[in-house]
């Protein structure tokens, strides 16, 4: 048997080598021509549309205008907040689903996948259903004094619940591949549940950490449909900045929203690049916790 | 410090893992848990650290009951199989871990970890990462990590098991110089009737969540008390046969598969260094066989021999020497006959 699949085998990896030069060319350019026409171009024209008038009328149509302002400070301020909760949430839910056994995991791991599966206007129509004046929860927490709806504390449950999944699916599959005996060697060397959570569980999972945040934020700070649920859409008030994006689309008002596309544009780019370069400074660590895991087993 | 487990037992779901053992340690006595995989070896090791929780039964350290107190406040030292050093911190930092939890004093914390580090024999590499540790050295940092901060009890789950043939070989010799040492209670866990052999006092033998055998460990090579430890402790022959006034006859050889099945009545067990190549037929109670391969190991060559028929084979031990006196070449046609031999009560299974 065996002599016959490396001769079959053989011949294979010959021929890929040797695929005629012109079918290697017109592979690479229908390849290259679908990602310069799908994605390279129109991310292009949004920075050539963005400074068509000079960069001096780019600053300001960004920062000129009173709504833009108000919409780069409101993204400021509601992207972190949903990275926050999410952190929370991640670590927390990572920790369950990774080292314990119990009644509804399976469900629990089904929910978390729920956002991503989900279209986003469902979420900004159950948080309108819920927190609305004739919802489950509005009437008692308006009487209480604090408007959800409309207002920034809808637009953070609004990112956070569509950005849920990133951090979580982050950190399971890490937590379940360095397993819970270093936790049990610190808790046999004496550690309470805290130090054990602080000195090894948190370190251990800090790669996964950073990897998922860097994700959870670009997502956030993009976030349209379900923001755009809860939103007010009042320019200047409670306006996130790809709602502000579409506003100044939907009133011609060209290059102001190309400008202010060019900032979400250029957060993407940057948070990708963060990736990479995170992926290349922990790429020699993986390898070697790999060989770790790998001689161990 | 003496350990004593009580009629403890252990179920995963309907996987019975510890069927009611009780085992007695004595203080500053080096024991061995050998058993096949599955045999409950490691969780009875978990259940004496306080990884495990007994379903039933109790364990005491000297006087004091155990059973219900949690890993933390048992003061064990606990070396894991895949040694679970934290990888995001140094060598010098893993092993002062357990001192610092502790709220040791830094300079004591840096004076524990220095004599530490020379037991190991690892000074200089105090800054280093796991990751940048061999194997063997991973181990001793584990073990030196276990042992900072004074335990009551050392536990090893698996302490060879990662390791290759020499690095495992000079750790054995290591671990057991390190014992003499210190004298601490120790328990080990290992499928490896070698690595019992080599390290421990005493070993224990388990199966199917049963201890099947407790002794010396020349005791339990050379009185097996059943049929299980004789086959689990060493190669052995297994040929169709009977003793007659405490000699074993053997009538005929047992076709493959048979010789782990137990419960078969009629059978001898007889170690390859306890059957002899005869070059003619010698009294009744010896097979004829053919030499079908020869293998040097060490101080001893190992004859491999097929039965006439091809069908079932045995192997004899010889000394160098006495192999030496008269060689053999394969295909040659001899007797097998058994110096000693031994029989075993079939066991009945409910």
């Amino acid at each position: 048997m065996k002599p016959d699949t490396s001769t079959a085998a053989q011949p294979r990896r010959q021929r890929a080598a040797q695929d005629p030069l012109w079918l290697r060319v017109l592979l690479t350019s229908i390849a290259l021509a679908i990602v310069g026409i799908l994605i390279f171009l129109p991310i292009l024209h949004v920075f050539v549309h963005a400074f068509s008038e000079g960069p001096f009328r780019y600053f300001e149509h960004l920062f000129g205008d009173s709504a833009n302002r108000d919409a780069i400070l409101t993204t400021l301020s509601v992207a972190p907040r949903a990275v926050i909760l999410n952190l929370v949430f991640g670590v927390s839910a990572a920790w369950l689903i990774a080292r314990f056994r119990f009644p509804g995991r399976t469900l629990l791991l089904t929910m978390v996948d729920l956002p991503f599966a989900i279209s986003p206007v469902v979420v900004g129509l159950a948080l309108v259903l819920l927190y609305g004046n004739q919802g489950l929860l509005g009437p008692r927490l308006s009487s209480a004094g604090i408007t959800v709806l409309f207002n920034t504390p809808a637009l953070v449950l609004a990112t956070t619940f569509v950005t849920l999944p990133f951090i979580v699916r982050e950190l399971i599959p890490l937590m379940e591949s360095v397993g819970p005996d270093e936790e049990l060697a610190a808790l046999s060397l004496g550690a309470s549940g805290w130090q054990m959570f602080w000195l090894v569980t948190l370190p251990g999972l800090r790669l996964g950490l950073l990897y998922g945040i860097i994700l959870c934020s670009a997502r956030a700070v993009g976030e349209f449909g379900a923001v755009y649920v809860v939103s007010g859409r009042i320019a200047g008030r409670g306006q996130t900045i790809p709602l502000r994006v579409e506003q100044l689309f939907q009133q011609y008002q060209s290059p102001a929203d190309f400008a202010l596309a060019s900032i979400l544009t250029g957060i993407a780019l940057a948070s990708l690049f963060a990736r990479r370069l995170l992926e290349s400074a922990s790429g020699p660590r993986k390898i070697q916790s790999a060989t770790t895991s790998g001689d161990a087993a | 410090m003496s350990i004593t487990v009580q009629n403890v037992s252990k179920s995963f779901g309907s996987f019975k893992a510890l069927d009611r053992v009780s085992i007695e340690v004595p203080s500053g006595c080096l024991v061995a848990l050998l058993g096949p995989s599955g045999s409950g070896k490691t969780t009875l090791l978990r259940v004496i650290a306080g990884l495990e929780s007994a379903d039933e039964g109790m364990v005491r350290y000297r006087e004091e009951e155990v059973t219900e107190t949690p890993v933390q406040h048992r003061q064990v030292g606990f070396v894991f199989q895949h040694y679970a050093l934290f990888r995001h911190m140094t060598v010098f930092e893993n092993i002062a871990f357990g001192l610092r939890v502790r709220r040791w004093a830094n300079d004591k914390v840096h004076q524990r970890v220095r004599e530490l580090l020379h037991l190991i024999r690892l000074e200089g590499l105090d800054q280093r990462y796991p990751s940048q540790l061999s194997g063997g050295q991973r181990q001793r940092v584990a073990l030196a990590r276990a042992l900072a901060s004074e335990p009551r009890v050392l536990l090893l789950d698996e302490p060879f098991g990662a390791l290759d043939a020499k690095v495992r070989l000079e750790l054995r010799q290591w671990l057991r110089r390190l014992h003499d040492q210190i004298h601490l209670t120790s328990i080990f866990v290992t499928h490896d009737q070698e690595d019992a052999f080599a390290v421990s006092d005493k070993v224990v033998v388990m199966r199917q969540g049963k201890i099947e055998q407790v002794g010396a460990p020349v005791e339990v090579f050379e009185h097996p008390a059943n049929a299980f430890v004789m086959d689990f402790l060493g190669h052995v022959n297994v040929f169709k046969g009977h003793l007659r006034d405490g000699r074993p006859v053997l009538t005929g050889y047992l076709p493959h598969g048979v010789a782990n099945n137990f419960s078969t009545p009629g059978v001898v067990f007889v170690r390859p260094h306890e059957l002899e190549i005869r070059h003619e037929q010698p009294e009744e109670g010896a097979l004829p066989a053919k030499v079908d391969h020869l293998h040097p190991s060490g101080s001893a060559i190992r004859i491999h021999l097929r039965s006439p028929c091809g069908e079932s084979s045995c192997c004899v031990e010889l000394g160098v020497d006495a192999y030496q006196n008269r060689p053999l070449a394969v295909g040659t046609s001899v007797w097998v006959a058994p110096r000693r031999g031994r029989v075993f009560e079939p066991e009945y299974s409910i």
